[in-house]
């Protein structure tokens, strides 16, 4: 039985202007000790998704209208906040995009991580203290003994980045969410989270929602990939299935827009068009104004995820007509 | 855009239209201007709505609770309060409007220039303006007041010379933000010159913040003056509420009507122009409000 | 305790205090050579209801001399300054006795007065304003923004005098003037002044609570929309503790900048307060002193007040530094 199993969700946001459709059916499963890339474009839909999972969307404007979330044997959606505030930071636990603004500016990093180790596992001070100072040298911060009692502004971008998932990791959940773990940060330090990444997901247990737009990160990381457009599931296959051979239009123009350190390339390859109005998205299948296969049928309908061969999930009607016809 | 400025129109970002539909949804701003607008006519109208003569001193009646022929009772003169209360109306509403308006006259045109051209000119003012903020101004006032005499001017000039700085600064902050945005630089690339800008661009926007302030400064006068007045400046000619409740300082406990009244129309004029301008801020900034 | 970083704080902020209270002496100083007569007049004013002798006899040159009248203006002003900052603020006639004395004397009952209107309004103000911010547009938080707008515009000497009318002449619960019951000693003696301080202080926070429930409401909101709320969250944290260990502990840094801003404001409040409850303080001081024309005692209460509100925006300035520990740390 997978860990972690996300059915059908929605998550609509109620503005001024209209419904936002930020999360629109979308379907994976994560299994236990696993890592899962959860790749899109912004607007895809993919950190509205992790803030559902742990109930963390505001409502208002925000509302989970639709679908099962089920954590083992718990569906998530049905508890009650007392009881997914046990759930939050113990079974499963999240780190954010952006470091600076997501650590508490007047309380010391080493007291921020004891927190929850003082809410779920009812430590005393002296004794969270020391887990807290464990889980920094876990995240490889040099001289955590003396760093716990630092304030985030007097950290580096990179070590704010470790706190935050020293935080998620202090009570070893079984799944940790990591939203765009590298995304802040400059080129030479996302290479030294990246290695930290790869370490804690060899020594530890749970398994990784790994939420990026980087298709280089998901290569190193992740067992499987799950990408997304426009508030729905687009391919879900693992990682050697879906970069030897990618499913939807979409993940091949992913895919091809990657600069190539090999071939001789020109010019970048980019998709045209712009990412869809969540408010009004276009008819049927969510990219065809921008996809080189579209034909009229694509407007019309919109295409489910279908397993096309095992383990392989693509949401293309004409899937099978891609390499037959290069537009 | 470039057709507004080579026909000699002004950008204006708010639209007047959909400003008082926005006003008008607003239910105690629209209370605060009624009331406004009745202070105001009974200030023009008291000669001809007042039962007695403000001044008449009838030692036979002293200290007369409400009744039906004086409906707020009689002060320790015998004289009838109701018709002091609207005599009194003039001299709030004269120094709010005035001070107000002076503390914007002077305000507006310093803080834009600040906030415009920043640089050596912006750090001097402001300079300056702040020396204003860490000084209780009201006790400068009291200073000034006690020194060259409470006539009805002194007291309105000295108000409003002493509030301008709040008004600049406002300003300031207003014309810093406004001189980066595109209709600004758009303005510079077809050719308007600096003060032309200043005038036909930005300052139409601006002037909503002066407005919604000056509304809280004739509030803010108008606590001033009576304050002063309580304490013993000001006119001791004129009608003032505030010297009505020093007064009644004395005679509170035989008769309370003479402190009761007066108070509760300061609060009830403060309150309306502070509704007012409360209004008249949301009205104008919607996106502040919306959850 | 003292961290480098709060050292710099606090001695830029005397660097900039010093030059501000020199203004207030300038600005004093200006004012009575613009009056319309000369500043003799207003040095010896309130002499014919003090002195029933008249001026005594040398005392004008002994006078001009002193300040220098007859020299010109620029030398009038250093001489000035220097007087100011010796202590002298000159002579009351009224209560024959220098003005720096009379101002001291009432000094310790303004204090106790302002300090306590003070804090019972920022503590008003902080739990109101933190209950608002819990539940925003609901009945609870409309109902104590309309009335924090009410009591904002009602004038704070009416409202003493309601409070006066109701409390103590109706309800006869607490004295109506003065600080304390005359010849008590002891024990009772504080309670006589508690009893007499009640009122006062009762109004001044009523007044004060106003403003600082809008405040800590909209700082709570601002703060409550910050993303390390939502880390806080993120942990399973519960809402007390979001709510008072995460969000409360930041939103005070912005009421305490509000605070030091709002000091002058709370002076005016507290001279009003003791003329309605002829509360023996400086308050009382420039009320009688404006009538009896003492204009020596009024410039000095001025200055006095300068003084007081430039130190507490010192105070507050460090207690923010203190507080921040951007600030304290590097």
């Amino acid at each position: 039985m997978a860990l972690l199993s996300v059915d059908n969700l929605k998550t609509y946001f109620y503005t001024s202007r209209g419904i936002v459709k930020a999360v629109d059916g979308v379907t994976f499963e994560i299994d236990r000790g696993k890592v899962l890339g959860v790749v899109g474009e912004s607007a895809s839909g993919k950190s509205v998704t992790a803030h559902s999972i742990m109930r963390l969307v505001p409502d208002p404007p925000g509302k989970i209208v639709g679908g099962q979330i089920l954590l083992g044997t718990t569906n998530l959606l049905s508890v009650d906040e007392a009881e997914m505030r046990k759930i939050r930071g113990s079974r499963i636990a999240m780190s954010f995009q952006d470091p600076m603004t997501y650590l508490n500016p007047i309380v010391r990093v080493g007291d921020q991580i004891a927190e929850a180790l003082i809410i779920h596992e009812g430590l005393d001070k002296t004794s969270a203290r020391k887990a807290a100072v464990e889980a920094m040298q876990m995240v490889q911060i040099p001289s955590a003994e003396e760093r716990e009692y630092d304030y985030p502004h007097q950290l580096s971008g990179g070590m704010r980045q470790r706190i935050l998932l020293a935080i998620a990791l202090s009570c070893r959940p079984e799944l940790l969410i990591a939203d765009e773990p590298t995304t802040a940060l400059d080129v030479i330090v996302q290479a030294s989270i990246l290695e930290l990444l790869k370490d804690l997901r060899n020594r530890l247990s749970s398994s990784i929602m790994l939420i990026t737009h980087d298709l280089g990160i998901v290569a190193e990381l992740a067992d499987d990939v799950c990408i997304m457009y426009a508030g729905k599931v687009m391919e879900r296959a693992s990682v050697d299935l879906v970069y030897s051979s990618p499913g939807h239009p979409y993940t091949r123009s992913l895919l091809e827009s990657l600069p190539s350190l090999e071939a001789e390339q020109t010019k970048l390859k980019s998709i045209e068009g712009d990412v869809p109005d969540a408010i009004s998205p276009p008819s049927g299948c969510r990219f065809h104004p921008r996809c080189s296969y579209a034909a009229d049928s694509c407007k019309e309908a919109i295409p489910s995820l279908e397993e096309v061969e095992r383990g392989h999930w693509v949401a293309c009607i004409r899937y099978d007509q891609l390499d037959a016809k290069e537009a | 855009m470039s057709n507004n400025h080579s026909k000699g129109k002004k950008t204006v970002l708010v639209s007047t239209r959909k400003f008082w539909w926005r006003f008008k949804k607003n239910r105690a701003a629209v209370g605060g201007l009624l009331i406004t607008i009745a202070f105001a006519l009974m200030a023009l109208s008291a000669s001809v709505i007042s039962p007695f003569d403000p001044f008449n001193m009838n030692f036979l009646e002293v200290f007369h609770p409400p009744s039906p022929s004086h409906l707020m009772g009689t002060d320790r003169f015998g004289r009838d309060i109701l018709s002091r209360i609207f005599w009194g109306t003039r001299i709030s509403l004269l120094i709010g409007f005035a001070s107000a308006g002076i503390a914007t006259l002077v305000g507006v045109p310093v803080g834009s220039i600040s906030g415009y051209f920043g640089g050596r000119v912006d750090e001097v003012i402001m300079r300056g303006v702040d020396v204003f903020l860490v000084i209780p101004t009201f006790f400068l006032i009291l200073l000034i007041v006690s020194i060259f005499g409470g006539s009805v001017w002194n007291v309105m000039a000295v108000i409003g010379l002493t509030s301008w700085p709040s008004t600049a600064r406002l300003m300031r902050a207003e014309f810093l933000s406004f001189k980066e945005q595109d209709f600004v630089e758009a303005a510079r690339s077809v050719g308007v010159g600096e003060f032309r800008i200043i005038l036909r661009e930005i300052m139409p926007n601006a002037i909503f913040a002066a407005i919604v302030n000056a509304s809280m400064q004739v509030a803010g006068a108008i606590m001033t003056e009576s304050s002063l007045s309580f304490l013993g400046l000001g006119d001791p000619n004129s009608i003032s509420w505030g010297f009505m409740l020093r007064d009644a300082l004395e005679s509170s406990r035989i008769a309370p009507w003479n402190a009761i009244f007066p108070g509760l129309m300061i609060t009830l004029v403060v309150v309306s122009f502070n509704l007012l301008g409360d209004g008249l801020n949301d009205a104008l900034n919607p996106h502040l409000k919306e959850k | 305790m003292l961290t480098i970083g709060l050292k710099k704080m606090v001695a830029s902020r005397l660097i900039v205090a010093f030059p501000l209270i020199l203004s207030t002496i300038i600005i004093n100083f200006t004012i009575v050579h613009l009056a319309p007569g000369s500043p003799v007049d207003y040095m010896l004013s309130g002499a014919i209801s003090g002195l029933p002798g008249g001026i005594p006899p040398g005392y004008l040159e002994a006078m001009k001399a002193k300040f220098g009248l007859d020299k010109p203006l620029h030398e009038q002003l250093v001489l000035y300054i220097v007087n100011v900052l010796k202590g002298d603020l000159g002579f009351s006639f009224v209560y024959n006795r220098p003005v720096i004395q009379v101002i001291t004397e009432a000094l310790p009952a303004t204090l106790l007065l302002t300090i306590s209107g003070f804090v019972v309004g920022v503590c008003l103000g902080l739990i109101t304003g933190v209950k608002s911010s819990e539940r925003p547009y609901s009945l609870t938080d409309n109902v104590v923004t309309t009335s924090s707008l009410w009591l904002w515009s009602v004038p704070i000497f009416w409202l003493g005098m309601m409070m006066l009318l109701l409390f103590s002449f109706q309800l006869n619960l607490f004295p109506a003037q003065g600080m304390s019951d005359p010849g008590v000693k002891g024990f009772e003696y504080y309670l006589s002044v508690a009893s007499h301080l009640f009122l006062p202080v009762a109004t001044l926070g009523v007044a004060q609570f106003a403003l600082y429930t809008r405040f800590t409401r909209a700082s709570m909101l601002e703060i409550l929309s910050k993303d390390y709320i939502t880390t806080a969250r993120s942990k399973g944290c519960s809402r007390r503790a979001i709510y008072y260990y995460h969000a409360l502990r930041n939103a005070l840094l912005p009421i305490v900048t509000v605070l030091g801003l709002r000091v002058p404001h709370l002076l005016m409040g507290s001279v009003l307060v003791e003329t309605v409850f002829a509360w023996p303080g400086l308050g009382r001081l420039l009320f009688e002193s404006i009538s009896r024309r003492d204009y020596p005692i009024i410039q000095g209460i001025f200055l006095i007040f300068s003084i007081i509100t430039i130190v507490a925006n010192l105070l507050m300035d460090v207690t923010y530094g203190y507080l921040d520990p951007r600030i304290r740390y590097k």
